[in-house]
């Protein structure tokens, strides 16, 4: 009877105690303070550092991988269908199903300041690469710069695995803190006149502009990055469903249903997936410090393109820079910052319209960067 | 091997020195950024042809989307001396922080309105008084409404 009793005081949580996990623990409590006090992406963060908390208590079977005899654990099946590829694309539906291209479509230049935000990607993964990460891993890392938490996910699911959670976890904290990383790059680099520049009202758009745009876009970038398709391909899927006016039922399960479905799926996983082995490395900060610069990098990328498209525009057609660094992505918090650091040089300035067109732009812009990477070195 | 071949294989990368790695890198970010630039390019140009098409064989045959500048949005007559706060876009009205008759300095924050999920501050352009709220808490409104009108401090017109 001893015998039994002590086998099961040795599986209990404590006797399994491990100061690593111990830690792994408090930083999911932190993300999880952060998530509910601080408000930083609630709705990702949540999932995600419970996930972690979740596979990080002592003698967890949550995570764990099938054996011949035994079933694995219910966030590892989970994470399959993250592995497989199937979780992100479905929330870039959703995503597609609640973007309006309207404001883009207006002002087709808004493509080209979401491309210039891409910068920031391809300048980090040069830093990543003389950090000494591999361009699998390095071009994991430099995604975090398109501000584009399932365009993250795939790409580091695709090429480096064992750095998933730091990744995802830094590309939602800092959408998080957008707010405070973008406004010192855009204040640096515009003069006062620049950010007061006040852009004329967007030209209506047809509705079948808005139908076309789904569909052409899809093909132009399947024809040049083939395999950016999953993610693009599914965002316009998405938008075609809200667009067309016709299927309202799939574009209302897409960006809601379903999306909330998948996001609270996604999340555990990558939560669950982090582990102590590969979590608390060196690695971790090094990704953490390169994430930001991505960000701020890619912010000051769009900017200065916009300025130098003023070069050649004239009179009112002029762009303020500001709306540059919404081509980063992360909708619709990027271009809420134009409109706010825009407001605040002149009150009656709105720009959020005009920074929608950038930062719709910035997630094809990050799909297609991913595409380029997952092409150069997946394997 | 050509330098991204090598790049891809870690164990090669492995033993690349400094500058090859950077040239390596370097190389990536020249294609990743020029790959960009022609992708979201190309789109930009399908946009203006498809407008530039449409627009030739329907001139103003379709209706603007709602969310499209309503020119139609009644504008009151302002006197001399007043001036009104436009919306941009439409929207609905979330706060009002002004009642009639209250004295406001420029920047006072007037308004407080919801356009697709975000909401801004409508704050006062100069100093002044609050003429007239066109609004309610809540209402909608449209592109280019009228929200607040102002009297000038001097009683000068302010637009």
């Amino acid at each position: 009877m001893f015998e039994g009793l002590l086998d099961f005081l040795r599986s209990t949580g404590v006797a399994l105690f491990d100061w690593r996990q111990l830690v792994m623990m408090i930083i999911a409590c932190v993300l999880l303070y952060l998530a509910l006090v601080k408000e930083f992406e609630p709705l990702l963060l949540i999932p995600i550092a419970f996930g972690m908390l979740l596979s990080n208590l002592f003698g967890s079977a949550i995570f764990k991988d099938a054996t011949d005899t035994e079933a694995a654990g219910l966030f590892r099946y989970f994470f399959l269908l993250d592995e497989i590829g199937i979780l992100p694309p479905l929330i870039f539906m959703g995503v597609g199903a609640m973007t309006d291209f309207g404001p883009l479509i207006a002002n087709p230049k808004s493509l080209l300041l979401g491309a210039g935000a891409q910068l920031g990607i391809f300048i980090t993964f040069i830093g990543a690469i003389l950090l000494g990460f591999n361009a699998q891993e390095a071009g994991s890392i430099a995604i975090i710069g398109g501000a584009d938490g399932p365009t993250a996910i795939l790409t580091t699911t695709r090429m480096a695995k064992h750095i998933l959670p730091a990744v995802a976890v830094a590309a939602y904290s800092y959408m998080a803190l957008v707010p405070v990383i973008q406004p010192p790059v855009m204040k640096a680099l515009t003069t006062a006149e620049e950010r007061k520049i006040v852009m004329k009202q967007l030209r209506p758009v047809t509705k079948r502009e808005k139908i076309l745009f789904p569909i052409i876009s899809t093909i132009v970038v399947a024809l040049i990055v083939p395999d950016a398709i999953p993610l693009v391909g599914m965002l316009m899927l998405g938008n075609l469903f809200k667009e067309s006016g016709l299927t309202n039922r799939l574009s209302d399960t897409a960006s809601n249903a379903l999306c909330n479905i998948v996001t609270i799926m996604l999340g555990l996983a990558v939560g669950a997936s982090a582990k102590a082995e590969t979590f608390l490395t060196l690695q971790t900060i090094e990704i953490i410090i390169l994430g930001v610069i991505a960000f701020a990098v890619g912010s000051a990328g769009g900017v200065l393109l916009a300025k130098f498209m003023n070069l050649f525009l004239k009179g009112d057609n002029k762009i303020n820079p500001l709306i540059g660094s919404a081509g980063v992505s992360a909708v619709p918090m990027a271009a809420r910052v134009s409109q706010m650091v825009g407001q605040k040089e002149n009150p009656k300035n709105f720009l959020l319209m005009h920074a929608m067109g950038p930062n719709v732009a910035g997630v094809i812009g990050s799909a297609v960067a991913a595409g380029v990477m997952l092409s150069l070195f997946s394997r | 091997m050509n330098i991204l071949e090598r790049l891809k294989d870690p164990a090669v990368l492995g033993q690349m020195g400094f500058a090859e790695r950077l040239g390596a890198a370097l190389v990536t970010a020249v294609i990743g950024m020029l790959v960009c630039m022609v992708a979201l390019a190309a789109i930009m140009y399908c946009i203006k042809l498809m407008h530039a098409v449409m627009g030739r064989k329907q001139p103003a045959a379709e209706t603007p989307v709602p969310a499209a500048p309503a020119p139609s949005v009644p504008q009151p007559e302002l006197a001399d001396g007043l001036s009104g706060i436009a919306t941009p876009c439409a929207g609905s009205v979330k706060a009002l922080n002004a009642a009639v008759g209250a004295v406001v300095r420029a920047g006072d924050v007037l308004l407080l309105m919801e356009s697709g999920g975000s909401v801004f501050q409508f704050p006062a352009p100069a100093d002044g008084t609050v003429e007239k709220l066109c609004v309610a808490e809540g209402d909608s409104v449209e592109a280019s409404q009228v929200l607040v009108i102002l009297k000038d401090k001097e009683g000068e017109a302010n637009v």
